[in-house]
């Protein structure tokens, strides 16, 4: 009876265990720099993108808080 | 016998199982930004919240002496925003109550005017190996004006109701773009010198001979735009060309990453040393053109009090933690 449980019980930690190492890989794989993959093809789009990210758009200023 | 063999191999199995996630598991104090570079937030390190995320953003274009113009105009143009914005509030409280003591508030002015000077001195001109100092200054500087406007913000309220707070500060907020016209435009004219620069660099490395581009961001095109039309010259690349155009990309924004933390790593370490002494600096300066700092010395003191206890009380809470 009591090999059982303790069987029943390992399972179920197994399962939990095994579900957050999947997330924990997949956030990795997520959270990898992937935009330049050298088996993965670069869009144009992103690199455009990329560039212009570094460009001051004319909302662009400094805030220091109000004074009232 | 076997029953306990059992056991202890089902508690090392369920030993081996919990760690294993914890090992897999990325550290839950990096975060990605947007370059794709992870940041540790260390719990054991002492975190200046003085210094913010967007002051960090902020000095990554001041890796050049367009970009550090730029950012310092358009502190110098905030800071002279507030002085306007409280001389009028100064006048609207002595309105109301004449005998009102506002000697703190205009020690506030006093102060908020001598960290334009100080921007206004600042040498942009600099060699890449000063350019860390400046950005620093400027995050110094920045921080000093926020905390003084909350200062200033923190007294003046009590002078007035939540709706005429609300109110004045609409009021206040269209009023002086007149007066602040001028360094608006020379801040435009700037902000297009530098991403002209910037557009020019990006498109030298990534081999886009399309010069239009680089004058329809002149002729003052929307970055929206700038963008679909790089992504069309990119489009007649080959894939191996455009993988070369994306490394070089981001070699630059890595420079920028490097240049923005060194920069503000190194002043957190000594912020708060620097802060006291930026403070006294400017107490001293004001006392001796005459104005009355007692009460300014005073509040300062109690906030530099109030900083140290946080700060110790965060430190003991980490050390409690990581226990």
């Amino acid at each position: 009876m009591n090999k059982k449980i303790i069987l029943l019980v390992g399972l179920l930690v197994l399962l939990v265990s095994l579900t957050a190492c999947k997330s924990s890989i997949v956030n990795d794989v997520v959270n990898t720099d992937s935009s330049v993959d050298a088996n993965q093809p670069v869009s144009g789009d992103q690199v455009a993108t990329d560039i212009t990210s570094d460009l001051l758009p004319e909302a662009d200023g400094v805030e220091i808080g109000e004074m009232i | 016998m076997n029953m306990n063999k059992t056991f202890v191999f089902m508690v090392l199995a369920l030993f081996l199982v919990s760690v294993l996630p914890l090992a897999l598991a990325q550290d839950d104090n990096t975060t990605t930004t947007d370059d794709n570079e992870t940041v540790s937030h260390d719990d054991n390190e002492t975190q200046t919240e003085d210094v913010e995320q967007e002051d960090e953003s902020e000095v990554a274009i001041m890796h050049t002496p367009k970009g550090a113009q730029v950012r310092l105009l358009q502190l110098q143009k905030s800071i002279e925003h507030n002085i306007l914005k409280g001389q009028e509030i100064v006048a609207k409280i002595l309105e109301k109550n004449e005998s009102a003591n506002v000697s703190n508030l205009n020690a506030i002015l006093g102060e908020m005017t001598l960290l334009v000077e100080e921007v206004k001195s600042l040498d942009i001109n600099v060699s890449n190996a000063t350019s860390n100092e400046l950005a620093q200054t400027y995050v110094q500087i920045k921080s000093d004006a926020r905390s003084l406007a909350k200062d200033f913000r923190d007294e003046a309220r009590t002078y007035f109701k939540d709706d005429e707070q609300k109110r004045l500060r609409e009021e206040l907020k269209e009023k002086y773009k007149e007066q602040l016209k001028d360094l608006q435009e020379k801040i435009k004219e700037l902000k297009k010198n530098y991403n002209s620069e910037r557009l020019s660099l990006y498109m030298q490395r990534t081999g886009i001979k399309d010069s239009a581009i680089l004058e329809r961001l002149q002729n003052g095109d929307k970055i929206s735009d700038i963008r679909k039309d790089l992504a069309e010259s990119f489009k007649s690349m080959t894939s191996e060309e455009r993988k070369e155009a994306a490394l070089k990309v981001k070699e630059e924004k890595v420079k920028m990453s490097i240049f923005k933390k060194d920069s503000v790593e190194k002043l957190k370490e000594k912020f708060e040393e620097k802060r006291l002494e930026r403070e006294q600096n400017r107490v001293q300066k004001l006392e001796e053109k005459g104005f009355k700092m007692d009460e300014r010395r005073e509040q300062m003191q109690q906030k530099a009090d109030e900083r140290q206890q946080k700060m110790q009380e965060r430190n003991k809470n980490q050390k409690g933690g990581s226990k």
